[in-house]
């Protein structure tokens, strides 16, 4: 594993870089250590266009469908001259809440790709989990196949070809199982309409009809 | 004559209608139309009609009929005009619409006593026959090579006459009507047409000498031979001095062929076949001649009586090459041209790549149902943080593409 600011070669358990000092606390100085909340696919840039953005959705419904613990976000935007794809990505998945379907994945299990339209860069970050099943020699080569899409603007096709690639490699490695419907039964015996789905408005929301006069006046 | 009783209202009735009279003329406006077409059909019921006895409609049949081919047939009479078709009160107008048929069709007796007063060339029943049978060539291995003594007469037959037939295969009328047409395409035409006629099952055999016809004299008159057979326009057989052939193509000779051969083809009837064929090929030679004139070569050996061999068959052509597909079998499953074939390949072609298509595309949409109904379950392996990562330790890669 190398570091994502100098490539040198990293220690595990090491907390910064030996050679650079890179760290998650660097990063956490320069862009913060709250915790943001990020889209699937978030398109700062304006690269893509409406009907490509839903395509893109329903292929990433598709991916969580297929992998349920892991989840693939896509970032386009204008990155500063100092910070790389990759740290950015990496940063992400440690500071990052995603819309994903279920809350409770795990960013280990996430892959972040993001793409610079303006400084022409472009990285793929991968969660702890991932970092067997997709190698790095993987991504690199998923990296050299995004060339030609980039270099012709073709955004979505770009995102489509590394949505494909991870889901061919994640299959190779992953044990495959029959899906299950994972709804749940209420309980029988609490009645509430909760354990259907189902809440009540605030009380602000309801309709207050105004005090009618003779009340006003009847009022003591 | 006897006429019918007058039948009408009763005189009490009648009184009745006239008190009503206003009641009814109103009545009658209301319902004018259907009053009206009651009232004139009472009127007709009112008309006296005559009635004929059986006796007196004969009579006047017998003054009114047309006499059979104007009275010319002696064995025809009135007589038999009334028995073979006797005009009842019920079925035979006064005065018919068309002339009335001669004969029954179950009655050959009446039709052969009136081909013994039409030439030879008119026979009924030769003409009717052939207008119902359908031509059918006779199979290869039915037909016969002619006699020798035919062949020996052939040889012998007049040089004068452009008609040969032996055998009086043709009856005296076409034959007649067919030497003077090819005696008047002889005076105005470079190539005479001589025809030899052969019965439908003959045919020459391969080793002839034609130039022994008819005395020799094919050669010296640069005529054309046309061997016919009857009622088979197919197997007819031209043979042309060799100048001729020089002269033009092969393919405007076939087209002489074939256009010959559709024009018989135009009928069933095997006289006007022949007719029909010669014509054509009266019409075609006019247009050899012509292009015998533009070359020059060509003419000058055609006008030269030493020509060795004299004459050479045009074409060549078989039977199967110029019967219809659907009369000539000759066991193959398929007779289409090689356009059907390119055709038939391009449909087969775009059937293959539309079913390859619909076969991809299905194919295609249930491995996204297998997808959506799999899922894969990826190791959780423990992994060391690195950098002071929670979930991710800098793994990845990233690039450029300036």
């Amino acid at each position: 594993m190398r570091c994502p600011h100098c490539s040198n070669p990293l220690v595990p358990l090491n907390p910064f870089c030996d050679h650079c000092g890179f760290s998650d606390s660097a990063l956490g100085a320069y862009l913060g250590n709250d915790w943001v909340r990020l889209e699937r696919l978030t398109d700062n840039a304006h690269c893509l266009r409406l009907e490509e953005t839903r395509e893109i959705e329903v292929l990433l419904d598709d991916f969580e469908r297929q992998f349920p613990q892991s989840f693939l976000v896509i970032y386009f935007g204008a990155l500063p001259p100092k910070l790389n794809p990759l740290e950015l990505g990496m940063w992400l998945l440690n500071h990052g809440a995603f819309s994903t379907h279920q809350f409770a994945k795990r960013n280990e299990f996430g892959v972040v790709c993001v793409i610079d339209p303006v400084g022409r860069r472009h990285g793929i970050a991968l969660g702890y989990a991932l970092e067997s099943v997709i190698p790095s020699a993987q991504v690199e080569t998923l990296l050299a196949n995004m060339v030609p899409a980039l270099r012709s603007n073709q955004w979505a096709a770009t995102v489509q070809l590394v949505i494909a690639e991870c889901s061919a490699q994640l299959r190779q490695i992953g044990k495959r199982s029959k899906r299950k419907v994972e709804a749940t039964p209420p309980n029988s015996g609490s009645g509430s309409p909760g354990d259907y789905g189902f809440f009540p408005l605030r009380g602000g929301h309801r309709k207050v009809e105004p005090p009618s006069v003779s009340r006003v006046l009847r009022r003591p | 004559m006897k006429t019918l009783p007058k039948q009408g209202f009763p005189h009490g009735a009648r009184i009745v209608i006239k008190a009503l009279l206003p009641f009814l003329s109103v009545a009658l406006l209301v319902v004018a139309s259907g009053s009206a077409t009651a009232e004139s059909s009472g009127a007709e019921t009112d008309l006296p009609l005559p009635v004929w006895e059986h006796d007196e409609w004969q009579r006047l049949a017998k003054e009114s009929s047309p006499a059979i081919l104007g009275g010319l047939v002696p064995t025809l009479g009135e007589d038999l005009s009334l028995d073979k078709f006797p005009l009842g009160p019920a079925l035979s107008p006064k005065y018919p619409d068309g002339p009335p048929a001669f004969f029954e069709e179950s009655d050959p007796a009446s039709r052969a006593g009136l081909s013994l007063f039409l030439p030879d060339g008119i026979s009924l029943h030769a003409t009717v026959q052939a207008v119902s049978d359908h031509p059918r060539p006779t199979p290869l291995h039915q037909l016969r090579d002619v006699t020798p003594e035919f062949l020996a007469a052939v040889e012998a037959w007049p040089s004068d006459d452009p008609l040969i037939d032996p055998d009086h295969v043709l009856s005296e009328t076409p034959a007649e009507d067919l030497r003077r047409f090819l005696g008047y395409h002889a005076e105005q035409a470079d190539i005479p047409i001589t025809v030899l006629v052969l019965n439908t099952q003959e045919k020459l055999p391969s080793a002839v000498a034609l130039e022994r016809f008819v005395q020799g004299s094919l050669s010296r008159r640069r005529a054309a031979l046309m061997v016919y057979p009857v009622a088979e326009p197919w197997r007819a057989r031209l043979f042309l001095p060799r100048a001729a052939h020089e002269a033009v193509s092969a393919a405007f000779l076939s087209r002489m062929l074939e256009a010959c051969l559709s024009e018989a083809n135009r009928t069933t009837l095997p006289d006007d076949q022949l007719h029909e064929y010669v014509v054509q090929l009266s019409i075609r030679l006019f247009w050899l001649q012509k292009e015998l004139t533009k070359s020059q070569p060509s003419s000058q050996a055609f006008a030269d009586h030493a020509q060795t061999p004299p004459l050479a068959e045009v074409g060549g052509m078989t039977p199967a090459d110029v019967l219809p597909a659907e009369q000539f079998h000759t066991g193959h499953p398929l007779h289409l041209p090689p356009a059907s074939f390119i055709t038939i390949a391009i449909l087969l072609g775009f059937l293959l790549a539309v079913t390859a298509r619909r076969i991809f595309r299905s194919a295609t949409v249930s491995a996204r149902k297998r997808q959506h109904t799999r899922i894969w379950t990826l190791p959780d392996k423990e992994t060391p943080q690195r950098l002071g990562g929670a979930f991710c330790g800098g793994s990845g890669a990233w690039g450029s593409w300036k």
